[in-house]
């Protein structure tokens, strides 16, 4: 039996607007139910404000949802020991500028729980693993959006989770960056690990993907395997694009 | 040492790392060190009240130039960290909420001490320079007046973490810091009053910190230099003012 590491049971969350007077209610999803086993590769696709980031936040334990039940690992998100099995990326992750790349992974490393001299050890093969070995002794001010990605990932990955969070992970990216991190991804999973990325690029989902979760207005529209579009002969984006254009009308 | 400590220690430090590094806090340093130096003129103007001029006056710039960088940073520390996503890397961590508003707490008072120390190390440099000696009080004030900025910074992150604005949180934190040292006038008014403005008057009394507990002056002359007293309502009011920042950032969402 397949383990399950994430499972959404009608989850809902509505935000709260500040009003003049009193707050308004913003619904971001409503009864979203899904599931991830181990060592899948689940992708999030749907338009701005279809809730893809609220789910990512979801299960990052950084906002909490108003209704139905969140678990990973078979537990809260807000559970210590369950943050400590996840890697999350997030869209456009900023790191203190005056800070090295080296400085940067101890701090975030020693947050999650590893030992300084753990961490010392396991640096120069992260950031061999996402092609930053030779800016070792730059400063994050100087990197560029592609390097600064790309050292995002090395947080994430640092403590070596089981399961990995991507919010956006090509986002901005030149072909080269992409191709490097979507190779990433792939030789990541073949280790075992089971990824959860949101992406606005279909064809990035469509090429590292097993199955892809279309989001529409807050609701699951359609859970997607890959063998309708590799077999089929329909791509992800006709696929999507059906699925949301009733939305757009 | 247990894993909460170390990443409250961890926070602390990175929170002092950051503000050491930027222009913010060079600007906050040489504006101290002006103050300090217009205190030096008006001792020249003192004549023979020099010594003592530049002691209080050069104490109360001191103050003045602290409060301000710490109610800026402790009012931006946390919206900073919003507005960057940088505190996305830490909450999806095995870090508790409580602990890092410990962290980021430790980090404004570490920085407001460090910043402290060296512009009390400039006012001490030109006391010495202008060959007049320290009295021993002179420390003691030095330390209650970091109380205060402790207290007010505090303050400062907890209106922060409702407000949401930091503009608000700055200005809400300066009548705080005025009406803090209006505390016994505000207790002549109690008598003054009646009904539910009485109540109203004595909540607000009751909420709002007694700065006035920190001159050491009024502590010498009424007291006696009895100073386990303001000691113990520092540490109640600090620790008071934790638990309703974890409270209130306990429920935040990002």
């Amino acid at each position: 039996m397949t383990e399950k590491v994430l499972d959404f049971d009608s989850a809902v969350k509505v935000y709260k607007k500040p009003g003049f007077f009193k707050s308004r209610p913003s619904p971001a999803l409503n009864g979203v139910s899904f599931s991830i086993e181990k060592a899948e590769i689940v992708g999030l696709l749907g338009l701005n404000g279809a809730g893809k980031t609220t789910i990512i936040k979801l299960v990052c334990g950084l906002i909490k949802a108003n209704g139905g039940n969140i678990k990973i690992f078979g537990k809260s998100p807000d559970d210590l020991e369950v943050k400590g099995r996840i890697g999350y990326l997030p869209e456009l992750p900023y790191f203190y500028p005056y800070l090295s790349p080296a400085d940067a992974l101890l701090y975030y490393g020693r947050l999650s729980g590893l030992s300084p001299e753990t961490v010392k050890t396991a640096i120069p093969s992260i950031l061999r693993k996402v092609g930053l070995e030779k800016h070792t002794n730059r400063r994050c001010a100087e990197f560029s959006k592609g390097m600064l990605q790309r050292l995002g990932i090395a947080q994430a990955l640092l403590h070596n989770p089981e399961f990995l969070v991507m919010d956006e992970p090509v986002s901005g990216l030149d072909p080269i960056a992409i191709k490097d991190i979507r190779d990433l991804i792939i030789s990541l999973n073949s280790e075992g690990k089971t990824i959860f990325l949101s992406s606005h690029s279909i064809s990035e989902l469509e090429k590292v993907c097993g199955r892809v979760i279309i989001l529409s207005g807050g609701r699951i529209h359609s859970v997607v395997q890959r063998e309708k579009w590799s077999d089929s002969g329909k791509s992800l984006e006709e696929i999507f694009v059906a699925a949301v254009t009733p939305d757009l009308n | 040492m247990t894993r909460r400590f170390k990443n409250v220690l961890n926070i602390g430090f990175n929170s002092l790392a950051e503000y050491l590094h930027s222009k913010v806090a060079a600007f906050f340093f040489i504006f101290a060190a002006l103050l300090i130096y217009v205190s030096l003129l008006l001792g020249v103007m003192a004549v023979d009240q020099e010594k003592r001029t530049l002691i209080d006056f050069g104490l109360a710039m001191s103050e003045l130039s602290i409060f301000a960088f710490a109610i800026f940073w402790a009012s931006m520390t946390i919206q900073k960290e919003m507005d960057t996503k940088t505190i996305y890397l830490i909450l999806s961590r095995p870090v508790r909420r409580a602990d890092y508003i410990a962290g980021k707490l430790l980090g404004i008072y570490l920085t407001t001490a460090v910043v402290y120390l060296a512009v009390s190390a400039i006012h001490l440099s030109l006391l010495f320079l202008k060959g007049h000696s320290v009295p021993g009080i002179y420390f003691t004030a030095v330390l209650f007046s970091y109380f205060k900025i402790v207290i007010i910074s505090s303050i400062a992150m907890l209106i922060t973490s409702f407000t949401t604005s930091s503009f608000s949180s700055v200005l809400i934190s300066v009548m705080v810091w005025i009406l803090g040292h209006f505390t016994s006038e505000m207790k002549y008014l109690l008598d003054k009053l009646a009904g539910v403005k009485l109540y109203a008057l004595k909540f607000f009394l009751f909420l709002t910190p007694n700065f006035q507990l920190f001159n050491v002056k009024d502590v010498l002359s009424s007291s006696g230099g009895d100073f386990l007293k303001p000691a113990l309502y520092f540490v109640s009011y600090v620790t008071a003012l934790y638990f309703a920042n974890v409270f209130v950032f306990r429920k935040k969402e990002f």
